[in-house]
């Protein structure tokens, strides 16, 4: 029988509701990912160090193979497969352990019988010119397919008593708040990049808006992430913005 | 304090306890072998490295587990922070629901 490939491993871990990202980190790097390429980086660096605590673990003769750090609305969970890789999985606070567990016990049985392959392509570093290509699928859609979306509660309403600068700000926290229900913590680290970017190139209007709404769906990894975040941001802007020109 | 660790021990399948200060050090403890509060106290200080690293937000607990050993979880609080050895197969959910009170009562966490 052939061997697991990294990927299918990981698309296996992350097919659960209320597990959002997965990775895999082996030899001080990323091997497969389904975290935007953006963190890339930072995720190198969280697979250290929890490959330290778990080098720690050893070291004073325990055997501890999986680690829960608690975050503000998520968890991530680390699992040392084999002895061998870390399984890093972003997930809900509710998420049922016990099936994710039985999961992982499946993949490590599978990956000592099988052998395990690296992906074709390693994604340790961001592929610029991927995600171009995905930003062009984006806009592959019909106005009329464009979904009522509702950003809920939480935001200022958008009347006329705020200022210009105020809407503005206003619809910055609304199009993060999108990000962030996508995409959980990690949206923060999209918006903050994206931000940063459009603030150095663009005045901060309400026109503008759109071109950052462009740089975000740049930083999104994967093809059906990228549309839905540009069909609700799109959906967002033109009913909060466009009808009230 | 004291109080509160001696509680803390009673639970079912808690096996020993740490309470550290800001810096680490031990305020009480139950946990007699050297190199696990070594390591709890490891924890307690890598926790706010790890949030540096990954600024994902605050870590409120690091929690690991075994197959073979007992777990052990350390539970960050701007004060104070806790470490508890706890029996192997006992659930975190459940662990939470037992110690929740204290966390709170210790200001620790996100309880």
């Amino acid at each position: 029988m052939s061997k697991l490939d990294m990927n299918k491993i990981l698309d296996e871990s992350v097919s659960f509701d209320g597990i959002s990202h997965g990775c895999i980190y082996k030899d001080e790097q990323i091997m497969a990912s389904t975290f935007p390429s953006v963190i890339q980086d930072k995720l190198t660096d969280m697979g250290r160090f929890i490959d330290k605590i778990f080098t720690s673990s050893r070291a004073i003769d325990r055997a501890h193979d999986e680690i829960h750090i608690e975050l503000e609305e998520n968890k991530l969970i680390a699992y040392r497969v084999n002895n061998d890789f870390l399984l890093m999985l972003m997930a809900t606070k509710g998420i049922n352990l016990s099936l994710v567990y039985m999961t992982i016990k499946s993949i490590e049985k599978s990956v000592k019988l099988h052998g395990l392959t690296p992906p074709k392509n390693k994604p340790s570093q961001p592929n610029f010119l991927k995600v171009i290509d995905d930003k062009e699928v984006v806009t592959d859609y019909k106005k009329e397919d464009i979904p009522i979306w509702s950003l809920g509660s939480g935001l200022q309403d958008d009347s006329a008593e705020l200022t210009y600068e105020q809407k503005v700000e206003n619809h910055l926290r609304g199009l993060k708040k999108i990000l962030l229900d996508s995409f959980g913590p990690v949206g923060d680290i999209i918006f903050e990049e994206a931000l940063k970017e459009w603030q150095a190139s663009h005045q901060p209007t309400l026109e503008n808006l759109v071109k950052l709404v462009d740089l975000i769906t740049l930083e999104i990894d994967g093809k059906n992430e990228k549309r839905s975040f540009f069909i609700k941001a799109t959906r967002y802007i033109r009913t909060s913005i466009g009808d009230r020109r | 304090m004291d109080d509160d660790i001696d509680q803390i021990m009673q639970i079912k399948g808690i096996k020993g306890v740490i309470q550290t200060n800001i810096e680490g050090e031990d305020i009480a403890s139950t946990i007699e072998d050297e190199q696990l509060g070594h390591f709890i106290r490891f924890l307690v200080g890598y926790a706010p490295l790890f949030e540096q690293t990954s600024e994902l937000g605050p870590v409120s607990s690091i929690i690991l587990t075994s197959n073979k050993d007992d777990n052990l979880g350390v539970f960050i609080g701007k004060e104070h922070s806790l470490g508890v050895l706890f029996a192997r197969g006992r659930s975190i959910k459940k662990l939470y629901s037992q110690i929740e009170n204290y966390l709170k009562k210790m200001s620790i966490g996100d309880t």
